[in-house]
């Protein structure tokens, strides 16, 4: 691209139980921190883009969030991939400001599961729900099944997925969840659905992150001190519902991954570090393969090897993820990319100039790839 | 729309479907255009987008392409039944369904096994359930 376009800054709120909070006082939190962090006034803002809360879908939420923060923006609204959303966005705002639709773009998320509904994460599934098929994590079970099926060394990979991002989340003084996971606990943690364990399962987490979008050439007029270059994205989604998957263990995080590839000019062995979208464990594993990183049994020897540690080969999750540092779907893992890139993550990977970051939403039905550089 | 006769058809699709189980009878779309055959039942083929098919009866002979058991019941009307499980099976016709299977063994990946449709009246409607036969396993890889 031309104009090439960097994350100028970089917001949240704190994770885990904050009651009275409403999904818009979260977002202004997260927006009001990332605008800080970029160094820049409010008054050359003119995009907003937002993830619509999950646990409370309204019509017009962009218009509802710029109202509250007195914006007016030239190009602006709510994208909806469930978590692939954020790097979408983070794409679409890139594409604005090539386009000359913008200059400066906030991409935000909030969302309350924790204190308000979780009904959008346990809800019934239409008419199926007669047989008791209900909830998201049946429907990551319905898909881990056939991975433990396919595929022996399944337990080895998803325990220590888990435990690498749960030692990277207990480093993390911002985790939500901040207790080391040991292998006996993994085994030993009750069923939510069979063949997922507790510790397989994402957290549930209010709160909310942002960042700030805009060109190469703008963050120098503006003075932005720490931006990093948006190198590649891409998405690819598979849309259907798993009665009609072909394959339930093949998603197209593939065709995402190859267009940010593609796009970047670069490939999987080019990259330093990796914040890979972990609802649950076995969508790590799944994203893992889909994006070249090696096969099953390959990706488990490297496992086993403490590969996925911020001192491993394939440093996983540095920030615990959404197993450990929250379950928010999907734009911290774009802001510890971005820490990595500045070097200020509490599991800093030496010397990393360049991260991929994995999005992905409903039961693996969206899917979007982010490279950050440096 | 014609063929598996008997049940009068709704207003949408999946009213037809639904009423075809009341009757005891599983059925699946096919596409009068492209010859997919599809569940979930919906007004256009996902493979062609021709909205014209016709219903089919399904043998009722199936293979697991995938079953999970809950622990946690999500759904009050399930509290007391869990652990419970829910599978995926997938029709001889080839389109796929959600369902449960009766008397599932302990320890088992039942995934390739084969299974036959059994009726059972719960949650104030048929249920069309599976059971798995004696048939020889299947490769798993349907």
């Amino acid at each position: 691209m031309g104009a090439k376009a960097v994350i100028a800054g970089i917001g949240q709120t704190a994770f885990g139980k904050l009651p009275g909070r409403s999904t818009i006082s979260l977002n202004m939190e997260a927006c009001r921190k990332a605008v800080a962090d970029a160094g820049i006034e409010k008054d050359v803002i003119d995009g907003l883009l937002v993830k619509v809360p999950t646990s409370r879908v309204e019509m017009m939420y962009g218009q509802t969030l710029a109202e509250a923060m007195g914006l007016e923006p030239r190009f602006g609204g709510v994208f909806d991939q469930g978590g692939a959303s954020n790097i979408s966005m983070i794409a679409i705002a890139a594409m604005a400001i090539e386009a000359g639709q913008c200059e400066v773009v906030l991409v935000t998320l909030a969302d309350n599961p924790k204190t308000g509904t979780r009904q959008a994460y346990e809800k019934p599934w239409g008419d199926a729900a007669d047989f008791g098929w209900s909830s998201v994590v049946a429907g990551y079970a319905m898909i881990a099944q056939r991975y433990f099926h396919e595929f022996a060394g399944a337990e080895d990979l998803f325990r220590e997925i888990a435990i690498a991002c749960r030692t990277h989340g207990a480093a993390n003084p911002n985790a939500q969840l901040r207790m080391p996971l040991d292998a006996g606990t993994y085994a030993n943690a009750p069923w939510v659905v069979e063949p997922l364990r507790r510790d397989d399962c994402c957290l549930i987490s209010d709160g909310a992150a942002a960042v700030v979008v805009m060109s190469e050439r703008k963050a120098r007029e503006l003075g932005v001190e720490a931006p990093v270059p948006v190198l590649g994205f891409g998405q690819g989604n598979s849309s259907s519902d798993v009665t009609l998957r072909s394959d339930l263990t093949q998603t197209r995080a593939d065709v995402s991954a190859q267009t940010a590839f593609r796009m970047a000019g670069l490939g999987p062995g080019d990259m330093d570090c990796a914040q890979i979208y972990d609802c649950f464990t076995v969508t790590v594993a799944m994203t893992l393969e889909s994006y070249g990183f090696g096969s099953r049994e390959a990706l488990t020897d490297l496992a086993r090897n403490g590969g996925f540690r911020n001192d491993g080969a394939l440093p996983l999750n540095t920030s615990g993820g959404l197993l450990s540092e929250t379950g928010m779907p999907g734009l911290q893992l774009v802001l510890e990319g971005v820490r990595q890139m500045r070097g200020q993550s509490t599991s800093q990977v030496k010397d990393a100039a360049r991260c991929i970051v994995s999005n992905q939403g409903g039961i693996m039905h969206t899917h979007s790839t982010l490279i950050l550089g440096q | 729309m014609s063929q598996a006769g008997a049940a009068a058809p709704g207003e949408t699709p999946q009213e037809t479907y639904r009423q075809a189980l009341d009757a005891h009878r599983l059925t699946f779309q096919h596409c009068r255009h492209c010859g997919n055959n599809w569940l979930p039942a919906r007004a256009e083929c996902p493979r062609c987008w021709s909205d014209d098919f016709d219903w089919h009866a399904a043998s009722g002979n199936a293979t697991v392409h995938s079953w999970v058991v809950f622990h946690v019941a999500f759904d009050p009307r399930y509290r007391d039944r869990v652990p419970y499980n829910v599978a995926l099976v997938d029709l001889d016709e080839g389109p796929r369904l959600i369902t449960n299977i009766i008397d599932m063994p302990d320890d088992t990946d039942v995934i390739g096994r084969r299974v036959a449709l059994v009726f059972e009246e719960d949650m104030d409607r048929q249920l069309p359930r599976f059971r798995l036969t004696g048939d020889a396993t299947g490769s798993g890889k349907s």
